[in-house]
């Protein structure tokens, strides 16, 4: 049975960062890709060679794997479902990856839910999503259809049945940023953190430093969180939010219903070895509510919290307790 | 009984007045006593025509039934004659068989050995590449459960000490 710290006490509202600092000997680089923005933290010695390296390494993932792109591998893909197709390594092991992950959480991350987002309003970038759409009376049906993918690694193809179109959402957001740290490695760069928007992960330490901070984000508030090494994810629906008639709707599907969940939630961040990991565990946590999150995250090993719609956490695994009552007015320099 | 005379007997020598009479049909008379005599034969046969089971006897049925039969007859094929033939040309064709059942033994075994080899020599490769669920497709579907994905090369030492109110570098937003 899974243990799991709940607060109940209204939490207070601190200012937002202004800014964030910097490790000495470290330089911030961004840029914009896969719809959000890409924050590289680099040794100073590194930072404009190793920030364009990372940043061609996000452009192509984008051209490749986005859905909002027509001319998209995954774009194509899903054009071309109903007869086999020949992919590239990338997209095959991107899509191999998102159902290794929906074999192993049962469904709960399914990549195949593109016509429920779609119906839902969700059918172009979040910018372009306007904030309150005419409703919908169309039933939705619930997810599953991954089930029918069929992959021949050999020859490289992918057969998508007919109606059935591939979504990654953030497991590739999450691998990309894993490929930026395992490339950095291979290139002898000794510190990094890569951030794409909230899906990070750290390489080593920064020197002088014995971890990252790292601000998580709670309904009203945040916690900084000292990560050594791993990766960090938080899913929820603090930003991807709008209203399709009466109804609210969010990014954040649950594929036994085909709609938005109703968990109650308002956000889970999860730590784990990688990037994809955390992605994953993050947005499965959400669909199960609070108490069967907490179980999740436990039976899998991983540490993280889960913050309800009222501001109360509940932590699990290894999550540090400690740093959801320090006081918030000393996480600021 | 009357007695006429018969009209096609030229045998007897007659006297005819009438020269015409010669060859000619009997009298009305001679035709009705003749239908008469007829007809009273004919009731004399009349239980005769009865078969045992009461039914009349139709001899048009019947005529048609015998031609039917014949007609069946006709179109039954006819056996053919038994040839015997000789023991030499029997040797013939039993060596004549020989040889195609040794030349297909040896193609059947040719074939089965390609197939057995070819299937030991694609398993082989699918070994060594890349070992795939379903071993009747190259594809495979997603079917079968796999837990790996969530699995923790190292495992725990994530965090460090939290006790130090550093500022943070970065944050990890709702993505």
């Amino acid at each position: 049975m899974a243990t799991a710290d709940h607060h109940k006490r209204p939490l207070p509202t601190p200012e937002p960062p202004e800014s964030y600092s910097l490790p000495d000997g470290m330089a911030r680089t961004e840029f914009h890709a896969m719809g959000t923005t890409i924050s590289l933290l680099l040794p100073v010695e590194d930072v404009i060679w190793a920030g364009e390296v990372v940043r061609m390494l996000f452009s192509m993932w984008e051209q490749q794997l986005s859905r909002f792109l027509p001319e998209s591998e995954l774009s194509q893909l899903n054009r071309q479902a109903g007869r086999p197709v020949v992919v590239s390594p990338l997209l095959f092991n991107v899509l191999e990856t998102a159902l290794q992950a929906a074999r192993t959480t049962n469904g709960l991350y399914d990549p195949t839910l593109l016509p429920q987002l779609k119906q839902i309003g969700y059918d172009r970038t979040f910018e372009e999503v306007a904030t309150q759409l005419p409703g919908s009376h169309r039933r939705t049906r619930p997810g599953g259809q991954w089930r029918t993918i069929q992959l021949d690694r050999q020859r490289r193809e992918v057969l998508l049945p007919p109606g059935v179109n591939v979504e990654f959402g953030g497991i590739a957001k999450g691998m990309a940023v894993d490929a930026a740290i395992d490339l950095l490695r291979e290139r002898g760069v000794t510190a990094a953190l890569v951030n794409a928007g909230g899906d990070l992960a750290v390489l080593n330490v920064p020197p002088q430093e014995q971890q990252w901070p790292i601000e998580v984000p709670g309904k009203d508030t945040q916690w900084v969180l000292p990560l050594r090494r791993g990766a960090v994810a938080t899913s929820g629906i603090s930003r991807r939010r709008w209203r399709q008639g009466d109804q609210e709707r969010h990014h954040l599907i649950d594929p036994r219903t085909g709609l938005p969940s109703q968990s109650g939630l308002w956000s889970v961040t999860v730590v784990a070895e990688r990037c994809m990991q955390a992605e994953v565990a993050a947005k499965v946590a959400f669909l199960l509510g609070a108490i069967p999150g907490c179980a999740f995250l436990q039976d899998h090993k991983l540490a993280g919290v889960l913050i309800d719609r009222n501001g109360s956490w509940f932590a699990a695994g290894d999550w540090p307790r400690e740093i959801m009552t320090a006081p918030s007015a000393e996480r600021k320099k | 009984m009357t007695e006429y005379p018969d009209p096609y007997d030229n045998t007897t020598p007659q006297t005819y007045t009438n020269p015409y009479y010669y060859q000619s049909f009997p009298t009305q008379g001679q035709q009705k006593a003749y239908h008469e005599q007829e007809r009273q034969y004919m009731q004399s046969r009349q239980g005769q025509q009865q078969t045992y089971s009461g039914h009349t006897y139709d001899e048009q049925a019947y005529r048609e039934q015998v031609y039917r039969a014949l007609n069946y007859q006709k179109v039954q094929p006819k056996s053919p004659a038994q040839k015997r033939i000789s023991k030499a040309e029997a040797l013939d064709i039993v060596s004549s068989l020989k040889r195609w059942l040794i030349v297909g033994a040896l193609t059947l075994f040719g074939l089965l050995a390609m197939l057995i080899g070819g299937q030991i020599a694609s398993t082989n490769v699918q070994q060594s590449a890349t070992p795939v669920s379903n071993p009747n497709s190259s594809f495979d579907q997603n079917t079968s459960s796999s837990g790996g994905f969530f699995q923790q090369q190292q495992g725990g030492g994530f965090f460090g000490n939290s006790g130090s109110s550093q500022a943070p570098f970065t944050n990890t937003r709702t993505s």
